[in-house]
């Protein structure tokens, strides 16, 4: 086997199609072997959260949601693995996942995230 | 060491779905044991051997179905 290769994707948005996509290129990469790390920043955060997979949004065309009910229904018709199974494959497969700290002590200041249940929330989910 | 061979199924999958399933499998396997991959995604009929040669494990035979394929996979390492 050559040297080991690695890789870090960078997710900085909670959108459904751009994590999506994030996680389609990671599981891929980590099936072929390479070391791969995720980093969550800003939105990012939002995706590996409790339930925080189910409730991302599209970046697009969401029409509150219509749109994004039409491409899961989509998926699933035509086979393509969900966001939620995707996070499960890459967690089978060693893709670390690294949640950005400052990222959280920012947003303590912001009333609507309570912190420490914020960050609680998190790290059970993903240990 | 068991030598069974152990089947999965990758049919109706689509990308990436069919390579992740394979290393999941491989990676709960023992060294010499054999895996026997079907499916019907034409990419990952390309990309499967290919990854599996990128990680040392050994490909013994592609066989190819109209409507799906086989890839026969031994573990080495």
């Amino acid at each position: 086997m050559n040297e080991e290769k690695s890789m870090t994707i960078i997710l900085h948005s909670g959108d459904l199609d751009k994590a999506l996509a994030g996680f389609i290129v990671a599981t891929g990469a980590a099936a072929k072997g390479i070391k791969t790390t995720i980093f969550f920043t800003f939105w990012g955060l939002n995706i590996i959260k409790k339930d925080g997979a189910s409730k991302a949004k599209l970046s697009k065309m969401n029409m509150l949601g219509l749109g994004k009910m039409m491409i899961k229904k989509l998926m699933k018709k035509k086979n393509i693995a969900a966001l939620e199974e995707l996070i499960k494959d890459a967690k089978d497969l060693g893709v670390k996942l690294v949640a950005c700290e400052i990222q959280w002590i920012l947003w303590i200041f912001q009333k609507k995230h309570s912190y420490q249940r914020y960050l609680r929330s998190v790290v059970l989910e993903h240990t | 060491m068991e030598n069974k061979e152990i089947k999965i199924s990758t049919i109706g999958l689509n990308c990436p779905k069919p390579l992740i399933e394979t290393r999941k499998a491989l990676n709960k396997m023992q060294p010499g044991q054999i895996l026997l991959v079907e499916g019907d995604h034409k990419v990952s009929l390309k990309e499967i051997p290919q990854a599996i040669k990128d990680l040392g494990d050994e490909v013994l035979s592609i066989s190819e179905q109209p409507d799906k394929w086989i890839i026969k996979i031994k573990k080495v390492k």
